[in-house]
């Protein structure tokens, strides 16, 4: 009830496949049981092949990712070059670690293709209680972390929200190694529609990325209205 | 992690300015006056362990700023099974080969009869030349292959709307000029007092 | 007249010009030469190591210092100021980088934020410039140059419009920072910079530089590089030249061996290191 992380309720999921990555989000902004808006998505884009999942409390998730856009297009112009997922996903750890004793209340998600290398990537920040917050770091490929511990890796998925424990059994019931784009596609889309249908904060409408090395394919899903 | 990317950074700025390698004293010290100013806040339980010109050292450090110094030490909720084989088997003067096996053994009590514990064994051995990390040194817990696959048919989900974007796409909005070399646009841009 | 340029002692003359910062440039052109060159694979920095008294102990001082593992940075002019330089990029490529990030900023970030703080020096109340010119060498990951060129390479073969694009874009991805490899700055008490492909600074500067344009050609190897900065060295050094009195730094390939540990994925050893007194020797019995 006055958990800020379910408050206006959401999901998102990120899936890697062979040389692609989907991440994927419900489109529902609520106020506790009421549903407000059925256009709220919770996916925004930090270049090319960088994408950023915002779950959690509403306000924090528009703030957060408006932060970040802020702090992307510093990064951009100061570089003259995008941001790696890699490079992203610490910005969004030391981000939200400066906030240690007052945090934001959000669960990110982090997916993209690494430009150079060509490895798919996908990370989550996993938080436990909300009156003590960790920040545990889940991350595929070979990204060096600080290498004293902490490191999870997550060679599969990532899930994030209201419905994170539904999403956990879809996806562990539907992920498998190297999936092809389209594949992958309907994978994620099943595994988050499925998933949304059992919450009741979540879902009214999905959106799904398919990140591939040159190409980004958005749909928008048909989910349940109801 | 932040604390040991923080007590890092700071290691190896203390380590280029004082033209020396850091001992292990000073990053427990450094370590246990940071978690002690934040009064337990900072819910980091640490294992200090290194070689340097003063021997070799082993801590544990409390997220209160507490420290110990002993011959063998084991944390985290495992920790329990993990002590009850050294209390067992720990010997003084092990071989390398002993300790690494002694450690692995420990971690697998905790893996096996800690819930909170599970898969695999990392071990790092540190020596005074270098330290040597050996990732997932045992993986008693790999997952079996699904025996069926569970592919939708391609279709299966119904689509509102789709939009692609191609990398192309996006680099017709963007032209890069390569300016031509000339030595003169440095000096072009110089300030009037640099010459 | 007291009070007007008691602002800060870097206040503008009549004539527009900031006289302080010229003199800052007096001390410089006055310090001991060094000097850097890149080559193909690699930088050299190099400089001479003076000591006013033979009761020096000369092997517990150095100019040439390491910043980040792939970047080091050498100085002429005032020995004091540079090294609160060297603690200060040390401090701001952690602070300003490496804490957000978790990784090392590139050369020319780095380059940046040394030159902002010198700059600020140049327009805050109560300080002086920095007396000194630092030569910054460093290597990125990115684009490498050999790498750039075989793609633009296989853009030029046939002539249709098409690939005439194709072209176009792959040389533009070599622009900016997403170059790679190695990269010489040289910073200047006013907070200006500029890149390099070898310079000098300090006291015989331009007869180095002189020298340098004579024997400096594109495509050069690191080896070649370093025989080169210890020949301008010797045209310019005052005394007798061994591994005690020159001193060398060299961003080259990594040398794992200096990392500590290994059974890391994806650590490298650093790029930049100084070069021992008898690995100059050497050399220069090479030379």
């Amino acid at each position: 009830m006055s958990n800020p992380f379910s408050i206006n309720g959401g999901a998102c999921v990120a899936m890697a496949g062979k040389n692609c990555v989907a991440i994927a989000c419900d489109l529902r902004l609520g106020l506790q049981a009421l549903t407000v808006s059925n256009n709220f998505p919770k996916i925004f884009p930090y270049g090319s092949s960088t994408y950023l999942g915002l779950t959690g409390l509403a306000t924090d998730v528009s703030t957060v990712s408006e932060l970040f856009r802020y702090k992307v297009n510093m990064y951009r112009l100061r570089e003259e070059r995008d941001i790696s997922p890699q490079t992203f996903a610490h910005l969004v750890s030391s981000s939200l670690y400066e906030k240690r004793f007052g945090p934001w209340f959000v669960g990110p998600v982090v997916a993209g293709i690494n430009e150079k290398s060509g490895e798919p990537f996908i990370c989550g920040y996993v938080y436990s209680s909300s009156q003590d917050v960790y920040v545990k770091l889940t991350c595929l490929a070979n990204d060096s972390f600080d290498s004293i511990g902490c490191i999870d890796y997550a060679k599969d998925f990532i899930v994030s929200g209201t419905a994170s424990d539904q999403l956990f059994g879809t996806c562990e019931g539907l992920w498998e190694p190297d999936l092809e784009p389209e594949d992958l596609f309907e994978t994620i889309s099943q595994a988050l529609l499925n998933a949304v249908d059992r919450d009741a904060l979540s879902g009214w409408g999905a959106h799904v990325y398919v990140i591939e090395k040159d190409k980004v394919t958005k749909r928008l899903l048909k989910g349940r209205q109801d | 992690m932040f604390t040991t990317a923080l007590i890092s950074s700071n290691l190896e700025l203390h380590a280029l300015s004082t033209g020396r390698k850091p001992r292990v004293v000073t990053v427990m010290t450094m370590l246990k006056q940071h978690l002690f100013r934040y009064q337990g806040h900072i819910g980091a339980y640490l294992v200090v362990a290194g070689c340097d010109p003063t021997g070799a050292h082993l801590f544990t450090v409390h997220a209160h700023g507490s420290t110990d110094k002993l011959p063998y030490v084991t944390m985290g909720s495992g920790s329990l099974a993990a002590m009850s084989v050294f209390e067992t088997q720990w010997t003084r003067d092990m071989s390398r080969e002993q300790a690494v096996k002694l450690c692995a053994e420990a971690i697998q009590a905790g893996i096996f009869n800690d819930l909170g514990s599970g898969s695999n064994v990392d071990v790092c051995v540190i020596t005074a030349e270098k330290t040597t990390l050996m990732r997932n040194y045992i993986t008693p817990n790999v997952r079996e292959r699904k025996m069926r696959d569970y592919k939708f048919k391609r279709g299966t989900t119904a689509i509102l709307d789709e939009r692609v974007v191609r990398r192309e796409a996006i680099e017709k909005y963007v032209t890069v000029e390569e300016v031509a070399e000339t030595g003169t646009t440095a000096v072009g841009e110089r300030m009037d007092v640099d010459q | 007249m007291a009070d007007r340029y008691s602002f800060s002692l870097t206040t503008f003359s009549p004539s527009g010009k900031l006289v302080q910062i010229e003199y800052a440039l007096n001390a410089v052109n006055q310090g001991v030469t060094s000097l850097g060159i890149k080559a193909a694979n690699g930088i050299v920095l190099a400089t001479e190591k003076k000591s006013s008294s033979p009761l020096i102990d000369s092997s517990s001082s150095s100019k040439i210092s390491l910043i980040t593992p792939n970047i080091g940075m050498v100085y002429s002019g005032m020995g004091p100021d540079y090294r609160v330089l060297v603690d200060k990029a040390r401090k701001v490529s952690h602070t300003g980088y490496k804490r957000i990030y978790n990784e090392y900023p590139p050369t020319r970030i780095l380059v940046q934020d040394v030159a902002r703080v010198m700059q600020e020096a140049t327009q805050s109340g109560g300080v002086r410039p920095y007396g000194v010119s630092l030569l910054v060498a460093g290597y990125d990951e990115g684009i490498e140059p050999e790498e750039a060129k075989k793609e633009g390479a296989a853009g030029e073969e046939g002539g249709m419009e098409v690939d005439e694009e194709q072209k176009k874009k792959k040389s533009g991805k070599t622009g900016g920072i997403l170059k790679g490899g190695p990269s010489l700055y040289q910073v200047d008490p006013s907070g200006s910079y500029f890149p390099w492909k070898a310079t000098a600074i300090g006291k015989s500067a331009t007869s180095a530089k002189t020298f340098l344009e004579k024997r400096y050609t594109e495509g050069l190897e690191l080896e070649d590089a370093v025989h080169i900065a210890l020949l301008t060295l010797k045209e310019t050094i005052e005394g007798e030249m061994n591994g005690d009195t020159v001193e060398i730094g060299i961003v080259g390939p990594p040398a794992d061996h200096l990392l500590g540990y290994e059974g890391v994925e994806g650590a490298q050893g650093p790029r930049f290191r100084t070069l021992s007194p008898s690995e100059i020797e050497d050399y220069l019995t090479n030379l």
